[in-house]
């Protein structure tokens, strides 16, 4: 960036996080996903070791092997360690036999995809609450520390430690055995998993934050967990295959949805020679592969509306009621007031502001709704279009008060000047 | 021309970091590394090593542990470089990737060669 003639010689991007998860997820299948804190210290260890070293050395061709060497017989030291500390104490415990020295068969590729999609579904354990199996997840396989995991996330830090350590807890106790069983035994668990991939992508996805980078990441590691799956015969689904195009999807319109200044832009407000044609292609694809067989999933509806606004030419020749039917659909799979929130704008797009108002009026809605500020913001706007200025102001300055982030915030304050408020 | 070595010594503040680095902040650490070794390349003879806390200390017959735990700076780390004065050898710490750590210094000793 300074123009220095000098460069680093590339690792990968994100090689040390990614590298972070792939060693603990070896390291847990040998020793025990009950002493995942053992292996993350292990990982960590290794990877400081590498700073100082390979700074000197240069980068060793079997890196990945070489990291590898270097937790493994670290875990092994700390471990021993343990060991006479327990015999100088009271009897000594039983303790599962030592496994074999780390030999240079062990970092085989294949085999470490499979230790990343056994630790995701081991994350996916029923007895660990839904966030926190997603911030376990982000720990221990996507490499992130637990200060940048609550800055991703908007958590304390002290919140993330503490799920975090109950998290590790549960796996102490937990009866994931020793040896690690094959990925198939933890298939009853696919729908957990899905739901936290989900929720990544849409953690990174859902809120406009002046820093995106950092939020893309987590849309970014959704992506990667979820090939990871759909690579794998647990994993080959259609089901999977629909939440990967939705995540393609809506990857490919990222760049689109901030003006220059940062500020987040409406879909209607959006330049479409932005959204991305590669990724809608990909997106169409897994798809297209999502349509095989009978299964039928929220994901496969969520991903059909998302193909609608992709082909859609502008948002005036977008498919409304099109969008309106799978809203509806949608409903029927994962029930949300939301649904039906999306469903009047869509249609108030294809019948008129009036249509979307008698569908929000008739819901009741709960009492979460009323403090969300796309609730407001959409009353608003449709009586803004009805004409009632009045009331268009009034729910938009609740909507106001009630947005979370300052790119919000700014919007509605665009759509309040367009009721006749002036901007201050 | 003549060269001469210096010992760069790397101390800090005892709590400048309060939490081990995090995977992706290693890398960056590394990639800084990498950077001002290879832009000194022909100098810098030895990029060097950290330095592990604890330790001991033997001083007049006693081992206590060390090295100073009370000290509010602690050694970090050292690096070898081959300068042509200790104006260069200043021109090379002033881009160390040390200098990103609040409240680090480096101090710049010519080996006396005996």
């Amino acid at each position: 960036m300074n123009g220095s003639p000098t460069r680093a010689p590339e690792l990968p991007e994100h090689y040390f996080r990614h590298e972070f998860g792939r060693l603990v997820a070896v390291l847990s299948r040998r020793f025990g996903v009950g002493r995942v804190e053992l292996c993350e210290d292990a990982a960590q260890t290794a990877l400081l070791r590498a700073l100082s070293t390979w700074a000197r050395t240069g980068i060793p061709d079997d890196k990945g092997a070489w990291l590898y060497r270097v937790a493994h017989n670290h875990l092994l030291d700390g471990l021993r360690r343990e060991r006479r500390a327990d015999a100088a104490g009271q009897a000594l415990r039983h303790e599962p036999s030592e496994p074999p020295p780390a030999g240079d068969d062990v970092y085989l590729e294949q085999e470490v995809k499979d230790d990343e999609l056994r630790l995701l579904f081991v994350c996916a354990d029923p007895a660990i609450a839904r966030e926190s199996q997603l911030v376990l997840a982000l720990k221990i396989l996507c490499g992130f520390s637990s200060e940048e995991i609550a800055r991703r996330l908007f958590q304390s830090q002290d919140a993330i430690f503490k799920r975090l350590q109950r998290a590790r807890s549960t796996l102490r106790d937990s009866a994931v055995p020793v040896s690690a069983p094959p990925v198939e035994q933890f298939a009853e668990r696919l729908p957990a998993v899905l739901q936290m991939l989900y929720l990544l992508f849409n953690e990174g996805y859902s809120s406009g934050q002046p820093d995106q980078l950092i939020r893309r990441e987590l849309c970014e590691e959704a992506v990667r967990l979820a090939l990871l799956l759909v690579e794998h015969p647990v994993g080959a689904r259609p089901e999977v295959d629909a939440l990967l195009a939705l995540f393609y999807l809506h990857a490919a319109r990222f760049d689109a949805r901030v003006d220059g200044a940062g500020g987040l832009l409406l879909l209607e407000d959006q330049d479409r020679s932005l959204w991305d044609r590669e990724l809608i292609d990909v997106g169409l694809s897994y798809l297209q592969r999502a349509a095989r067989g009978e299964q039928f999933s929220r994901f496969h509806v969520e991903a059909a509306i998302a193909v609608e606004h992709c082909l859609a030419a502008s948002y005036a020749e977008t498919r409304w009621s099109e969008i309106a039917r799978l809203y509806e659909a949608l409903d029927g799979f994962a029930p949300s007031p939301l649904n039906t929130l999306n469903r009047a704008i869509a249609l108030a797009e294809w019948q008129g502001p009036s249509a979307g108002l008698a569908v929000l009026l008739a819901l009741k809605p709960p009492s979460w709704l009323l403090g969300y500020y796309l609730w407001d913001t959409t009353l608003g706007e449709l009586y803004r279009r009805q004409g009632d200025s009045a009331r268009a102001r009034e729910h938009l300055r609740r909507a106001l008060d009630a947005a979370p982030t300052f790119a919000e915030k700014a919007l509605i304050r665009r759509r309040l000047a367009a009721a006749g408020q002036p901007e201050p | 021309m003549s060269t001469t070595k210096f010992l760069y010594l790397y101390r800090s503040p005892a709590n400048a970091r309060s939490k081990p680095p995090s995977p992706e902040e290693i890398q960056a650490m590394f990639a800084a590394w990498t950077v001002w070794k290879n832009k000194f390349n022909q100098e810098i003879i030895d990029v060097g090593d950290g330095l592990k806390g604890g330790g001991a200390v033997y001083k007049g017959g006693v081992v206590t542990d060390g090295p100073f735990i009370e000290a509010k700076e602690i050694m970090g780390g050292y690096s070898i470089v081959q300068a042509a004065s200790l104006a260069r050898a200043v021109e090379i710490a002033k881009e160390c990737p040390m200098n990103d750590i609040p409240g680090a210094s480096i101090e710049i000793r010519e080996l006396a060669g005996y």
